[in-house]
């Protein structure tokens, strides 16, 4: 038999000759165009670092953006910036896909179809504006206009105070989810009553010993997780030697209590039981520092030990043992998280734990409590403080009694983001008109009739004063890394655009002719500071010198020693914890908790961060539900069963992860799933555990209390297997099981 | 030049050490690789299948039962293994060892047999099992100095050799070498709580080299004999 | 017979097609050498030759071969600066001028293409104290430019290879060009 060529063999090798003459690329024709004229700062191939600031959470770390030919390539952080000293989280270094995001909304439009329909009309700016300007101009009482804000850079909530100062409209109302879980309402109650201050304690765990934590996930979601996780690394193997402790009390292991060395899961919303219980026996056996337990003897004399063991499910052993290792360390700090603040006893709870560390003498200390320090300039004072979850029920309340006829949101999503019950989406039917400047579609944009998309914050002029701030003063500069990708329009210079519009006393407040005026007027004050590390003669120099380096800061470190008020003078009060929905009934209490990656929400519609495992799960791309492997017995389900959470307010479906490190009587859920709308990549993913959760406050700070809500299991008998990095057969490619 | 003489002498041995006491577990490193390396997205049906890309992963361990029970975080990237497994089954030379200890993978030589994530004991090797998406804009966050691959391409961790190569040439243009703590790779530079630090094992006074003389250092399935350049560091103890 | 001399030919026409297949890749790969060395269509017939024996050096218009991978392209303002006094009346240089006024780039064809998978660098090679024209030929007696070599893969080697010993072992490393 002769070989024979196939008709196969034959398409085989004419395949290959296209590829081996290289016919193929000789036909690209690919062009180059140098500029016309080049920019300064750009040579061809070669990077160029922009500083600026990350925007992602509320932390305010110093970023630099390297640029390649005009588009931004990769975020860092800013190695000159006292915050976080060139480093970043998951969420900062994801910036790029805000930038870039495909599903941006990328001009001005009007909701034609009607609200919640998506038929968006492109509108150019001028016409976008005039029509804001009539309805504005139209109000019968400019008391009738509404602005509630979200994770609003510095700036712009001055100005915008200052937009409906001018027209005599109520100050704008923050809401931001991501601060809510952080307690960060209640945590500015709390300093103002301890150490009569506006800003925000900061912790010394770089230098400190112990770290008792009661509820504060800080290497993960709360308050500046990275310049923490920078303290933990050298608390951790610092170059002082010792090894501090950390010990994290809380009802749920987070990943800072996987990284800690003991976790005690306390009944909920008992944290400060414990630290109450701690301050007793401190007290009582004269522990630690001689001759300071007397004058706090008062603080404690509500409080008896037993009674706190049995409540909190700590032991008294376990509370004497704490209370030694407290006391008896040099450096100790006890940090109040933003899980206490979740909870109806919340401002009464984290008093509590501040307490402690005045009873150990920390306060002002090396290794014990600072102060932030204040905005180092009168016109940067103003800045965006989040409001309590009453004062957004009183918006909301307004809104649906026909008080409001222009809203406006900025950075906000309180559909998505506040209770189901709460009710904003009804209010807001009520309102008739409504303009979003969200750079994305997202569930309150939706309801929206002009959308007005801001520059994504890698596009955008601004500064921001860091909350909790760094050893030293600090103000963040942010600038324009490349051009805006689109007909987008600062926030800032629709305002102003709008006061000049307007005329009036609104054009008396705004006088800036642009965005850029109007941060050199703020910052005007900075140029002559003595304090400055990178001193600058005229406001030229300094405005070089502030971009340069991202931002403005003190040369040297600065630590603020709080002075404590007369709350150590009157008895702490033992508040115990109530929860929504009958015990019988509802036999679990519900636990939501910040994602480390999609924060609140807002990182869903990024796909790094979706695609990023969850510590602690490793689950990727979805939401569940996290059972004790005893729960999940008794419920008859093991990992990926999906089950139905059910609580007074709502219930939701998602598969189970039983999970070593919770206590049998409470259900976790991740927050940051759920989204209708927001894009590709977070769109009908997983669920919203706010749906469940009931919309009440804790009496003495009116913030919200979202971690006090009952909820109850039923299995529903389907399945859906979530991506984890782990196979739980042990297939796949999980690693080194 | 004698500053290039001079280099060629004392060729370094790229090496990582990983601090467990300091790692929290955060995936800063795991997202600043993929922004740093093009790794792409799988998206959530791969994902779950196993076909995650990502070049660094945090494993996971719990210990004990509630309610002692404890969890701990251990990062894993390729580890540049001396005397790497994955090297010799490679039909098509596509992965070999370069003279600086690092374990090469040449996209345009990989023909797709993964052989070598077979052989790899960290399993540490990923699969393009289909052309990765990038839907626009987002392909202008692609970072210009590190190859986009294709369907059918083998790839890991490389310790970012561009930024290897790209503080060489500016050391060697200035006519000097590159300083301990020059070169960082993406997850090093951002690590928060600097639990990652990179540098040249060769040079006993690195810090690398100093903590891989802790009595904290161990290295991965060391019993294999793969030789890895990943030094880790144990946890719960002082460094002193 | 009929239906044997019928199966004869079918036989026949796969060997005989892989014939006519085989002059065709001959041909084509002969062809592509061309190609490859080919330059394509520039929007301005720029004549290297003048401007070399006018003294302007390389670097004059191609900047930044020192400092950064790309030795890059003159910008039309670089052109400008001398061409809004010299030779304003010729008609290759009014188009320079109607790019400067529309305020527009002039698109060049790009000549030299090397894979996405490498990574070249202009700054080390010139830093190794190499002359432009030991790879891009003698430019200076060229109109527009046509390549000389095709710059593959053996070609790179053929001079990495021939460095001192030491400097030949990173220099043929893969992980010099690819990553």
């Amino acid at each position: 038999m002769t070989p024979r060529l196939t008709r196969r063999d034959f398409i085989k090798v004419g395949a290959g000759t296209a590829v081996a003459t290289g016919l193929g690329s000789a036909a690209r024709k690919i062009l180059l165009e140098p500029f016309v004229r080049p920019p300064e700062d750009v040579l061809p191939g070669q990077a160029t670092w922009y500083a600026s600031t990350c925007r992602q959470c509320a932390a305010g770390c110093g970023i630099i953006v390297r640029v390649i030919n005009g588009r931004a390539k990769k975020i860092e952080g800013n190695p000159l910036h006292p915050l976080n000293r060139g480093k970043l989280c998951a969420r900062g270094q994801a910036g790029l896909q805000v930038l870039y995001n495909p599903d941006r909304l990328r001009n001005a439009v009007r909701q034609t179809g009607g609200r919640g329909s998506r038929t968006f009309e492109p509108l150019y700016w001028d016409a976008a504006l005039d029509l804001l300007t009539e309805k504005i101009g139209a109000l019968s009482d400019p008391g009738r206009l509404a602005f509630l804000g979200g994770l609003m850079p510095d700036h712009l909530y001055r100005l915008a105070s200052l937009f409906c100062d001018g027209l005599g409209a109520p100050p704008p109302v923050i809401f931001d989810l991501h601060s809510a879980l952080e307690g960060r309402a209640t945590a500015d109650r709390l300093s103002k009553a301890f150490f009569g201050s506006d800003e925000l304690p900061v912790y010394d765990l770089a230098h400190t010993e112990v770290v008792l934590s009661f509820g504060a996930n800080f290497l993960e979601t709360w308050m500046s997780p990275v310049a923490q996780s920078r303290n933990y690394g050298r608390l951790r193997q610092g170059p002082f030697g010792g090894r501090g402790l950390l010990v994290q009390i809380e009802p749920r292991l987070s990943a800072t209590a996987a990284s800690a060395d003991e976790w005690i899961p306390v009944r909920p919303g008992t944290e400060a039981h414990v630290a109450l219980a701690l301050g007793r026996i401190i007290v009582e056996e004269r522990l630690g520092h001689v001759g300071s337990h007397r004058s706090y003897a008062v603080l404690y004399q509500d409080v008896e030990v037993g009674d706190m063991a049995q409540a909190s499910d700590v032991s008294v052993e376990t509370l004497r043992r704490l209370a030694r290792v407290f006391a008896d360390a040099d450096h100790a700090v006890a940090i109040p998280g933003g899980y206490l603040a979740g909870h109806r006893n919340g401002l009464a709870g984290m008093l509590a734990v501040q307490a402690l560390n005045v009873l150990a003498a920390q306060v002002g200390r090396e290794g014990g409590v600072f102060l932030s320090h204040p905005a180092p300039a009168s016109a940067l004072a103003q800045t965006a403080r989040v409001d309590t979850f009453d004062r957004v029920g009183d918006l909301i309340a307004r809104m649906r009694a026909g008080e409001v006829d222009v809203l406006m949101v900025h950075g906000a999503n309180p559909i998505f983001e506040l209770p189901a019950a709460a009710g904003f989406a009804e209010a807001v039917s009520h309102v008739p008109f409504v303009v979003s400047f969200n750079s994305f579609v997202d569930e309150t944009a939706i309801q929206a009739d002009l959308l007005l998309p801001d520059h994504s914050y890698l596009e955008s002029w601004g500064y921001q004063v860091p909350a909790p701030g760094a050893d030293r003063p600090v103000v963040s500069a942010q600038q324009p890394v490349v051009r805006p990708l689109y007909d987008t329009r600062a926030t800032a210079d629709v305002l102003l655009a709008l006061a000049s519009r307007l005329g009036g006393p609104a054009a008396a407040a705004l006088p800036w002719v642009d965005e850029v005026a109007f941060l050199e007027s703020s910052l005007g004050e900075l140029v002559s500071s003595s304090l400055s590390a990178f001193p600058a003669d005229t406001a030229g120099d300094f405005w070089a010198v502030w971009r340069r380096s991202g931002g403005w800061w003190s040369e040297k470190e600065i630590p603020r020693e709080p002075e404590v008020t007369s709350v150590v003078e009157t008895p702490l009060r033992v508040v115990e914890p109530t929860s929504e929905g009958d015990s019988g009934s509802y036999p679990f209490l519900l636990y939501p908790y910040p994602s480390v990656s999609l924060s609140d929400g807002r990182g869903a519609n990024l796909p790094w961060l979706q695609e990023t495992p969850d510590p602690m799960t490793t689950v990727s791309w979805g939401t569940w539900v996290e059972l004790h492997p005893e729960t999940a017995r008794s419920l008859g389900v093991v990992d990926d069963d999906v089950v139905r959470v059910v609580s007074p307010f709502g219930s939701l479906e998602a598969p189970v992860v039983v999970y070593p490190g919770i206590r049998p009587d409470v259900v976790a859920i991740p927050i940051g799933q759920g989204h209708v709308d927001y894009g590709r990549f977070a769109e009908r993913r997983g669920g919203n555990p706010l749906a469940l959760v009931a919309p009440v406050t804790d009496p003495d700070s009116g913030a919200w209390a979202w971690a006090a809500t009952r909820v109850r299991l039923e299995a529903t008998g389907r399945r859906k297997a979530l991506a984890r990095l782990e196979s739980l057969e042990g297939a796949g490619r999980e690693s080194l099981r | 030049m004698p500053d290039v003489k001079a280099s060629a002498e004392r060729t370094p041995r790229w090496a990582m050490a990983v601090d467990l006491d300091r790692c929290t577990g955060c995936q800063a490193c795991l997202v600043a690789c993929h922004a740093e390396n093009n790794v792409p997205v799988a998206g959530e049906k791969l994902a779950g299948y196993g076909r995650w890309m990502h070049w660094i992963i945090i494993d996971r361990y719990w210990e004990g039962e509630f309610p002692n029970v404890r969890a701990r975080f251990m990062p894993v990237m390729c580890q540049q293994c001396g005397e790497a497994p994955c090297e010799p089954v490679c039909p098509v030379f596509a992965t070999y060892h370069n003279p600086e200890g690092l374990n090469a993978q040449v996209y345009n030589r990989c023909i797709g047999t993964r052989f070598c994530g077979n052989a790899c004991p960290y399993k540490v090797r990923t699969f393009n099992w289909f052309r990765p998406e990038f839907p626009e804009p987002l392909t202008e966050q692609l970072n210009p100095d590190v190859t986009v691959r294709s369907r059918g391409i083998m790839e890991k961790c490389t310790f970012c050799l561009q930024r290897i190569r790209a503080v060489e040439m500016e050391a060697r243009a200035a006519g000097r070498r590159p300083a301990d703590g020059e070169i960082q790779p993406a997850c090093v530079q951002t690590c928060p709580p600097e639990a990652l630090v990179f540098g040249d094992l060769n040079d006993p006074e690195s810090r690398v080299s100093q903590l891989a003389r802790s009595h904290r250092s161990f290295r991965l399935l060391d019993e294999l004999g793969a030789e890895p350049a990943v030094i880790y560091l144990k946890g719960g103890e002082t460094n002193v | 017979m009929k239906a044997s001399n019928g199966r004869r030919g079918f036989a026949l026409l796969w060997p005989g097609l892989s014939l006519v297949l085989v002059v065709l890749v001959v041909g084509a790969a002969l062809l592509s050498r061309r190609v490859a060395l080919a330059a394509p269509a520039q929007p301005i017939a720029f004549p290297h030759r003048l401007h070399a024996n006018a003294g302007v050096p390389c670097l004059f218009c191609h900047p930044n071969a020192m400092r950064s991978p790309i030795a890059g392209l003159p910008s039309v303002q670089r052109c400008m600066g001398c061409h809004a006094y010299v030779e304003r009346g010729n008609p290759e240089v009014k188009k320079i001028a109607q790019y400067w006024e529309e305020e527009k780039p002039i698109p060049w064809a790009r000549v030299i293409l090397e894979p996405d998978f490498v990574y070249f660098s202009h700054q080390p090679h010139l830093s190794a104290g190499l002359n432009c024209e030991t790879c891009h030929g003698d430019v200076a007696s060229m109109g527009t430019y046509q390549p000389v070599a095709r710059m593959d893969m053996g070609w790179c080697l053929d001079c990495h290879l021939e460095q001192p010993q030491e400097d030949a072992a990173r220099l043929t490393d893969c992980l010099t060009c690819h990553r």
